[in-house]
């Protein structure tokens, strides 16, 4: 038997055109720019042949996509192809039974031309093993229902006959029940989160780019408008009242950028559980929606920096085998800011079964802190030789007591804050020095367990353990801090036992 | 404080140790020389040292090379592992000693390597891969087909071997 093949739908011509161009944007800009700043290009031909050229590629792209992409649900397979005129053709067959998640996504040309995209994941890397892009909700909704199905049926659970009217409550509860009930919803995000979080997010490359990029750019420009002149004039000249104003300008503009990215990315966020699976909707221009089954979760850890310690706020994150694919790095945000009282209520359904209160902080020793710090001397030893070349030997002297004090403090910070914590069900290793970061990794979900000890570690008779999960991004390591060697020893021993019986699988976290 | 008893384990076959050796010489001798070459060509824009500043790449070098091969023996005496009923273990390591327990359920996949020079020696390496892990997460580097497959046959097919150590315990469980 054939497979029934399903095609995109036509209106994915306009939006495959128009996402083209939105590609190509950043050249367009590039373009405008250099004809703006009075390139070579005065007339502005060859600009708007350029602009033409990427049009037709854009709607040429467009149209081969609408006419050689199409799908299938084939004997309990997810089936995938694009055959490009004969010449270059890409199957991909998806068993059913692999498939962890499927995340329905509408961009801003999407939601106006009511169409989305359906992402499909098996956990097997960082990115959707299947993108089928340009379909309406109702084949979405289909596709969904289909696939509900075939799981269904191949796990031997009953099966509604009517379509839509009884189907897998598994897979299809996010997509049926489009209002959530209050009691379901774990956390909206106020704008005010947003705005914080978009605050106080790391957004360094944002300033570093205004920093390098916009002078060189705008300069030219900037010189002719005579309000802008005199900023520039006494920036060259170094004067430090312009100098200061530009980087303070530099500073808030990267800063409002952050914050606007956050909001559009994050608007309206929504956290809510469902038959034992989280579903986050979020988005302005992007509008995603995703299920994170509970089970599939190997590591949740509590972000807190420095800032968000002040304001008692926090960000947690969840971290998936293959990642969820919605985010980069791995970093699954469960949330993106939350108040921290929210944070014990987001563990309990994440980590369900798990006793987290009463849990033993262990502290870093002393011995700890001293290995900690020593081990760094040799390299500040090195860095203060670096002066020596140009300087008198007393800077040097004085770069190297200066960085010694720096990681003295760096190092009390560390042991203020680091420690672990191991119950039967769950290891907890607490990390950070202006901020915490807090790392939950069940002891079922542990992949394997390691114990190390280098040259200096050994004269301290101290060792470093860490576990190794199937977690992505930065909850894939677990190392916790170094601990006297029996100890160590003890707990190798203790994990493994804790983890050795688990029938934890990487494909349904059962 | 001692390290974790390895006595009764398994060693690698001796022929590890000549790889080792080979390997130990041809990456240390080509990476000095490129390394000598790249320093001796800029020394007339490097500022001036006490020392001929290509005579730094070289020493380095013939360190790298002089501590190879003093721990090459400890290194290869202290690679040992032990494959248990529901564990798999080992320990290696001279200056930066590491000990693994990976739970046999956990391994998803075994790769079985072998280059040119580790061919005319008649042995292989294998890698052991647990998931969600890119690297593998232990390493048997010099095994003889046979025990590479033995190993590969008891860790992905879960047949524990006639011979298997019983399940490692904490000889010290009170504490």
């Amino acid at each position: 038997m054939n497979p029934d093949w399903q095609r995109i739908h036509p209106r994915a011509i306009l939006a495959d055109f128009l996402s083209g161009l939105g590609r190509l944007f950043s050249i367009v800009i590039v373009l405008l720019l250099v004809s703006l700043a009075g390139g070579r290009d005065r007339d502005g031909a060859v600009t708007e042949i350029m602009l033409g050229i990427f049009g037709l590629l854009a709607a040429f792209g467009a149209v081969v996509r609408y006419f050689t992409f199409r799908y299938s649900l084939h004997q309990g397979n997810l089936l995938v192809e694009s055959n490009v005129f004969g010449l270059w053709k890409d199957q991909r067959t998806i068993p059913v039974d692999r498939i962890q998640n499927i995340n329905i996504k509408r961009s801003l040309v999407h939601q106006v031309l009511g169409l989305c995209s359906a992402e499909i994941e098996t956990g097997a890397g960082a990115k959707p093993e299947a993108q089928i892009d340009g379909i309406t909700e109702g084949q979405a909704d289909q596709l969904k229902i289909s696939l509900g199905r075939m799981m269904s049926a191949q796990k031997g659970e009953p099966v509604a006959n009517l379509p839509g009217v009884q189907p897998d409550p598994g897979l299809l509860s996010h997509v049926l029940q489009p209002g959530k009930s209050p009691e379901q919803i774990i956390y909206k995000a106020k704008l005010w989160d947003l705005f914080v979080a978009g605050s106080l997010g790391n957004r360094w490359y944002v300033l570093v780019g205004f920093l390098v990029g916009l002078p060189a750019v705008f300069s030219t420009m900037l010189e002719r408008n005579p309000a802008t002149q005199q900023i520039i004039t006494d920036a060259r000249q170094g004067s430090f009242g312009g100098i200061v104003i530009g980087a303070m300008l530099i500073f808030f503009a990267g800063w409002a950028i952050s914050i606007f990215q956050t909001l559009v990315k994050y608007w309206n966020f929504e956290l809510s559980l469902e038959e034992g699976k989280f579903a986050r909707s979020y988005g302005l221009t992007e509008r995603i929606e995703n299920v994170l089954p509970v089970k599939r979760i190997q590591g949740i850890q509590v972000v807190q920096g420095f800032f968000e310690k002040m304001l008692e706020l926090a960000k947690v994150k969840a971290s998936t085998a293959g990642g969820l694919g919605t985010e980069q790095k791995g970093e699954d945000a469960l949330s993106p800011v939350l108040p921290f009282e929210e944070v014990p209520r987001i563990l309990n359904f994440a980590l369900p079964g798990i006793w987290l209160s009463g849990l033993k902080i262990i502290p870093v020793i002393d011995r700890a802190f001293w290995y900690y710090f020593l081990s760094g001397l040799w390299f500040r030893v090195l860095l203060s030789l670096l002066p020596l070349f140009w300087f008198p030997p007393l800077a040097s002297l004085g770069l190297f007591a200066g960085l010694n004090l720096v990681s003295y403090i760096r190092c009390r910070l560390w042991r203020e804050k680091a420690g672990y914590s191991l119950g039967r069900d769950i290891l907890v290793t607490y990390d950070g020095y202006l901020g915490t970061i807090t790392t939950y990794i069940p002891t079922a979900k542990i992949q394997a367990v390691s114990l190390h000890q280098n040259f200096f570690l050994q004269l301290f008779g101290l060792a470093a353990v860490t576990v190794k999960t199937a977690a992505s991004g930065g909850m894939s390591v677990i190392k916790f801090p170094e601990i006297p060697l029996e100890d160590a020893k003890e707990i190798v021993y203790k994990l493994h036992e804790l983890n050795k019986n688990s029938k934890d699988s990487l494909l349904d976290g059962l | 404080m001692s390290w974790i008893d390895t006595s009764n384990w398994t060693q690698l076959h001796p022929n590890a140790k000549k790889l080792w050796l080979i390997s130990l010489l041809t990456s240390s001798l080509i990476t000095t020389t490129v390394a000598t070459g790249i320093v001796f060509a800029l020394t007339p824009r490097l500022p001036k040292l006490l020392i001929p500043a290509f005579l730094i790449p070289l020493g380095l070098g013939a360190i790298w090379l002089i501590w190879g091969l003093l721990i090459l023996s400890p290194r290869y005496s202290r690679f040992r592992y032990l494959l248990g009923e529901d564990d798999l273990q080992v320990s290696r390591g001279v200056t930066w000693r590491t000990w693994t327990v990976i739970a046999r359920s956990r391994i998803q996949h075994v790769d079985i390597q072998a280059g040119p020079i580790a061919k005319n020696l008649g042995i292989v390496s294998v890698k052991i891969f647990v998931g969600g892990q890119m690297a593998e997460v232990a390493e048997f580097p010099g095994v003889t087909p046979a025990v590479a497959e033995e190993l590969r046959q008891a860790l992905v097919l879960r047949k524990a071997p006639s011979d298997s150590a019983p399940p490692i315990v904490n000889p010290n469980p009170a504490s």
